[in-house]
This record gives C-alpha cells, structure tokens and sequence, in this order.
C-alpha cells in the first residue's frame, strides 16, 4: 500500500516532466543568432533566413542550384527584369504578398541597408499587376536569379515598428545575445506539423556539446570534430555529418617572399597530400578547385599531389635543398609563417600537417593562430593563411572570383593581379545562361589554377548532433539554412 | 577640503577626457576596415560603392578630428550612437550586459572573500598547515588552470553526470557556477596578500610581546594585524575589481552569459568602433571609481592618513 502510495505521487510528481518534453520545443543550440527581428538591419536578413523567419525570391538548393522561392520566375526586359510571384503568397501577420508589396519590401531595403544597394543600387520598381514587378538594376546585373537569393533582399512588410516575414517560423520572444523562440507562421505551409522552436546562442564548442549530452539540446548545429567520439557513445544521441558548401583554402601573398614567386606557389599546391587533411579534420573532401562539388560549376578533378614535381619547381625556382634537406637560395631560407584562427578549429587542426607536407620539401614553415584574422588579410599582413569561406553564397561562383581574384578588388588578399583572369570576369558579366557561366567559370578556375595565388585544400564536413526527438533533422550543406520547413519533431 | 575635492574632481575630469582621446586613437590606429570585416564576414562584396555607403551610414567618411568631436558630443549627451554589428543602440546594450558582468564579477570577489579570511588566517598562524596547503594549491590551480576548462568541467559534472544544473539555466541559478570560478581565480591573490600582512604581524615584537601577556593567539593576531592586514587586501582588491568590466569574457563565454564580456570580444574581431571606444572611456570611467573607493578605505583603515 505504502508502495503505491509513493509510486502514484513519483507518477504525478514526474508528469509534468514527461508531457513538457512531450510538447517543449525543439531548442537549437548554435554559435549565431541574429541581432535584429528587422531583415533591413545590418546582417539580420542573413540570421533571419538562417533561423527560417525570413525568406527570399530565389535560393539555393541541397544541390547548390539557384531555384525559385518566393519568385515563380524572373525574366529579363530589356535592361529591367519582370519578376513574377507565386500565387497566393502571405507574410506572417497573414497580409498578401503581392507586387505591391514586393515593391515596398525591395524599395525599403534599398533604402535602409546599403548591403542592399550593393546588390541592385537603387533600382526603379513598377507593379505591372498582382503577381509581377518590374525591376530596373541601378547598374547591370548578370546573374539575376543569385542577387535575388542574396539576404539583404530578403522579403518583408514593416509596419513601423515590427517587420513581418514569409518563412515557415515567426518570431515571438527574443532576447538579444541570449535565445529566439519561434513558432510555426500560421500562414506557411503545413504549419501544424512544425514545433516550435527555440534557438538559444551558445558561443563555445565545448558547452554546445555538453548541452547536448544534457538533454538541453535537440539540435547541436557545428559540432567541434574532438567532441564527436565522446557524444557518439551516447546512444540516445544521433550525429549526422553533411558536406558543406564552404571550402577551406590558403590564401598565398604574392607581394612577399618566397610567394612573389609563382613556382614556389605552385610547388606548394603540389606538395599537400589533401587527403591527409581530410583524415585528420575528421572528415571532408579534397578540393577540387574554388567550390565544393555540390555546386555544378566545381571542378571534377582533386587537385594533384605530387611532391617529387613540387621539388622540381623549386629547384627551378633556385631553392636548392641543403644537406639538412632546408632549401636555400642567395643566403635566404625558404621559410614562412602560416596564419589561421581559432573560430574555425578545423584550420587549426590541419595547420600541422599542411607544415608536415612543406617541410618534407624543404620549406621551413611557422605556424600563428591570431583571433582575428580578417584585418589581418585586408592589411596584407601575412605570408599565407588559411582561410574558410562559403564560395557561393548566392548560389553562383562569380561572387568568390570577383572579390578575390580580381586585380582591382578590396578584399583581393593575394594582390594577385592578372589580366587574363580579370578579362575572363569581364566577359563573365556578359553570360546569363547558367551552362554558359558554369562553363565560365571553370575557365577562370583553370587560370588561377596556373597561377596558384590560392591553393585549395578541402570541403570540410559539418557535424550536427541530434536528440531522439530531432533525430529525423537533415542538415542543409550551410549555415545559410538551419531551420527550414522541413522540420519534424518526433514524440 | 573642498578645494581638494574639486582638484580631485578636476583631475578624475582630464583623465577621462585623456582616456577618449587615447580610446579613440587607439581604436581608430587598428589595422582594417570594419566596413570590408563586415561585408565579407557575410559573404558580401566588399566592392568600393557598398563600403563608401556603410562608412557614410556609420559617419566614418569625415576627417578624423571631426569624427572624434562628434562621437565626444553624442557621448557626454548620452547618445553612444549604434553598434556596427548588432545595429542596436551601444548604450543600451552597456545597460543590458553590465549588470550581468557586475553580478558574476562581484559576486565571485564577494565569494572569494568569504574564504579569504579562515584561509588566511589558518595559514599565516600555521605555515605548514592545512590551511596554508589548500591556500598555496589554490593560488597555484588559479594560475595553472584555464578559466574555460574549469567551466567545462563543472559543466560536465554538474549538468551533464549529475544533472543538478542546467547547461543553458536561465534566472539566478546560471550564475552560481560562473561566480564560483571568479571566485577561485580571485581567492589565491587576496588570500595569499592578507595572509602576508598577517604573517608580517605575527613576526612582529608587539605580537610576540601580546602573546607573552597571555592572549589568546587567534584574538591577538586579529586585534593586532587585522587593520593592517586588510590595507594590503583592499589594495589587493582593488586590482581585481579592476577587470570585472569586460575582465569575465571567458566565463561568459563558456556558460553562455549575455555579458560586457561577449560583446567585448565580438566587437574586437568586427572592429565595432563606437563599442570599443565607449568600452575603454567606461572602463577607465570605473577603474577611477574603484580607486576613489579604495582611497576611502584605506582612509578609513590607516590612521596615519587622516
């Protein structure tokens, strides 16, 4: 009897435990939330479709194809482009998204963030009917359906104060710095079938982990590799690992020594056992170029590793291997520092072995982990440096080689500077046809490749770690799309 | 006494006005552009139009005197402009993080002070005892061990094996492990400082002379070295209440706090200018507050400074 007792008050003590689990949203553990509910604001559109609130007229697919979104179609007129919409659109607040709203969310974006005008300038709109909008670029564009896909065009009605989305989520309680909680938009597609979700900002590798391992979160999104054999011993645990469309490569200045020197350069490229790499990131793939094969403008072929052809070109360079195996030329050791940062552990961990490889050649390699690298690069402070990045955001490969390869960018790291290729991306501006411009685009792949400005080195995989409830959770090869409306909860 | 306080005021005055000089100098002497960071931070092009138009939005495209005496006006007015990264006001922002920091700051000395006295006291009368060991392995486990580490193992233990605390715990309990580790990182340099002056006490002919007249040798060395012994401590102190602004990134970090801390170490990376410039003047704004308080108790606790 006392038995009873005591097992019906455990029941009864234990139930509102066992239904809050039931029906506690799904809580998405990652490095990123947005700073804003406003996708006009700074990077908020980027975070917002990253969070599944936000949406824009065309996106990227799993395959790395720019498909259709919001947009049924865009067509070009002339210098202008008709963009036609899908039928019977709604934001979240319920309101239609039509031309005439179109034309308010692109006119305020334009005018708010200059991230925006960068896209399109300040483009002139004209509502033809309900369904289509006419847009007339500021200044030419190319590839139109990739600018579209591009998050600072990212479609919303602001009433004011709040801004209004199309995603399959909606916003309901933020907290900046901390936590987004979200539930399903009413007005999307299978609303019912979607939890809600709360995304809560967990800004180290470690505790992400632990938070897993604690039952506090169901979907660890970028898992550091070290922490992977320790939760895959966890069997109420799933880890799902996914290529992604980012491509880790080091960028090579060629306004210092020894890569001033474009056989030294190539003699690097040569001279890394990719697959190497690969085993010691725990996972991935080796480079085959600029993209990662999911997109299909990436070159077919990994890049070659020959060490013995490397050591040619550095004789030929005039490096000749001392008895010590250390090359030398004029008096001068053929040495470096290799740059990388720990925000991506992974170019930390394969820092020694790009060493490994080099100095089996001949070089003499340091290695300089700094917190952040990037003023570092745009100040050209470094000899090479490893470098993670998503080379095509918008869905199309000209963005990478445009603001890293041409002579006259900003953000061209290498001061590589190379007429054939700037001809190449001039032409590139003129081709529509997505065929046309993969076949482009492989081109220009093929002069950089002999100029080695960059050497390409894997695409890594991420690692995302999965309760039982959020066990049927796919991973998307970027972080550009965490939550989408494919969401499920299992009971 | 008025003349000095307005000489004090005065100077307190031309050391912060120094302070956003130097900020400003400083912040804007880092090398890159934060307009460039950001865009490409985001896969963006950082092309010449897009970064002329975000160094006009954030009002970087006047000469340098002329941006510094803006920025000064809007700050002393209460206006500490937009973050770079978040697009939020600065202001608001300090107001939201600092109490955060201050809590896990404070709360840690205040933890770490609880402990300073029985440890300091039962090691300076025992120098081989089990109050000078645990004091000495502290001050050493301080030193040795990272902060983050520490956090992931009480993680781990605590939320993971024993599931006594939550990972991402949310009201006052997410705080109880950050404090104890500011806690234990503060403890080794109080501690070890007043149980010096006590041990300095105990050597002396006076105390030697008290326990010969029969007191009790734990009232002795409180009566005689107590006042002495806590000079040197708030001294001490003060050091370490120096950096709780900004000074408890890593712990932030690791437990996930919305802190000065977190913001600091974002806006380093982004190059968020008005940030960091309101973070040096605000932080050299304390550190003047912290040694105004300190010279108050040390009024208070020498005599010969009155």
């Amino acid at each position: 009897m006392q038995f009873r007792i005591l097992a019906t008050a455990a029941a009864l003590a234990l139930a509102p435990i066992a239904a809050d689990a039931q029906t506690r949203p799904l809580v998405v553990g990652q490095g990123f939330l947005t700073d804003s509910l406003d996708p006009a604001q700074g990077v908020a559109g980027w975070a917002l479709q990253s969070h599944g609130v936000a949406e824009t007229l065309f996106t990227v697919d799993r395959e790395g194809r720019i498909v259709p979104n919001l947009a049924e179609s865009v067509r070009r007129d002339g210098e202008s482009f008709v963009i036609r919409l899908k039928p019977d659109l709604k934001f979240a607040d319920g309101s239609p998204l039509d031309a005439t709203a179109l034309k308010a969310s692109l006119e305020r974006a334009t005018k708010e963030n200059p991230r925006a005008r960068g896209q399109i300038g300040t483009p002139v709109l004209d509502v033809l009917n309900a369904r289509e909008l006419r847009l007339r670029p500021e200044r030419p564009v190319a590839a139109i359906e990739s600018v579209l896909a591009e998050f600072p065009l990212a479609i919303h009605k602001f009433d004011g104060t709040n801004a209004s989305m199309t995603g399959p989520f909606r916003a309901v309680e933020f907290k900046r710095g901390e936590s987004l909680r979200l539930e399903p938009n009413p007005f999307y597609r299978d609303a019912a079938s979607r939890p809600a979700v709360t995304i809560r900002r967990i800004g180290d590798a470690q505790t992400l982990a632990l938070g897993l391992e604690s039952g506090e979160v169901d979907i660890a999104f970028n898992l550091a590799p070290e922490t992977l054999p320790r939760l895959k011993r966890r069997p109420e645990l799933t880890i799902k690992s996914t290529p992604v469309a980012y491509q880790y490569m080091a960028l090579l200045n060629t306004q210092r020594a020894p890569f001033d020197d474009v056989k030294v350069r190539q003699a690097v490229d040569l001279a890394i056992d990719r697959s190497m790499l690969v085993a010691a990131a725990n996972g991935g793939e080796a480079a085959t170029g600029m993209f990662p094969r999911v997109f299909p403008f990436a070159s077919e072929t990994p890049r070659k590793f020959d060490a013995r052809e490397a050591e040619k070109l550095l004789d030929e360079a005039g490096w000749k291997a001392a008895a010590n195996g250390q090359r030398m030329k004029d008096g001068r050791v053929l040495e470096f520092t290799l740059t990388t940062y720990p925000q991506r552990p992974d170019l930390v961990t394969i820092a020694p072995v790009i060493r490994a490889n080099l100095e089996r050649i001949g070089f003499r390699v340091r290695i300089e982990v700094t917190e952040a690298i990037s003023p570092q690069l745009q100040a050209k402070r470094y000899d090479a440096a490893l470098w993670a990045m998503h080379a095509a955001p918008g869905g199309d490969g000209a963005f990478v080689f445009e603001q890293y390869l041409r002579s006259t960018s900003t953000t061209n790291f290498m001061s590589f500077a190379n007429a054939p290729v700037d001809a190449a991306l001039d032409r590139l501006r003129e081709i529509d046809a997505a065929p046309a411009r993969a076949a482009a685009l492989k081109g220009i792949e093929q002069l950089v490749f002999a100029q080695a400005p960059v050497v390409y080195l894997m695409t890594p995989v991420w690692h995302v770690g999965l309760s039982k409830r959020a066990s049927s959770y796919v991973p998307y090869p970027s972080d550009y799309y965490v939550l989408r409306a494919d969401l499920r909860a299992s009971p | 006494m008025p003349r000095a306080a307005i000489a004090e005021g005065l100077r307190a005055l031309l050391l912060l006005w120094l302070a956003s000089l130097a900020a400003f100098a400083v912040v804007r002497a880092m090398p890159a552009d934060p307009a460039v960071l950001s865009l490409i931070a985001f896969g963006q092009a950082a092309d010449a139009e897009t970064v002329e138009a975000l160094h006009r939005e954030w009002g970087l495209d006047q000469a340098l005197p002329l941006q510094y005496a803006a920025w000064l006006g809007d700050f002393l007015t209460g206006d500490w402009r937009r973050s770079f990264k978040t697009g939020a006001p600065i202001l608001d922002e300090f107001a939201k993080r600092l109490p955060v920091s201050l809590i896990v700051g404070f709360g840690g000395l205040f933890v770490a002070l609880l402990a300073v006295g029985p440890l300091a006291r039962g090691a300076a009368k025992r120098p081989n005892g089990w109050a000078a060991r645990v004091l000495d392995a502290a001050t050493l486990g301080a030193q040795a061990i990272p902060a983050f580490w520490l956090g992931c193992l009480l993680l781990w233990f605590f939320a993971v094996e024993l599931r006594v605390v939550d990972v991402l715990g949310e009201g006052p309990a997410r705080y109880v492990l950050p404090i104890l580790i500011v806690a234990f990182t503060g403890l080794g340099p109080l501690a070890q400082v007043y149980r010096a002056g006590l041990a300095e006490v105990s050597r002396a002919d006076y105390f030697r002379t008290a326990l010969a007249k029969g007191a009790d040798p734990d009232t002795a060395l409180e009566a005689q070295g107590g006042r002495y012994a806590r000079l040197g401590l708030s001294a001490a102190l003060t050091a370490e209440a120096g950096w709780v602004v900004g000074g408890t990134a890593v712990v932030e970090v690791v437990f996930g706090l919305p802190g000065l801390g977190t913001f600091l170490v974002d806006s380093i990376a982004m190059r968020d200018y008005f940030v960091l410039q309101a973070y040096i003047v605000v932080a050299a704004a304390w550190m003047l507050a912290i040694a105004f308080v300190a010279a108050g108790a040390r009024h208070l606790l020498d005599p010969r400074l009155r």
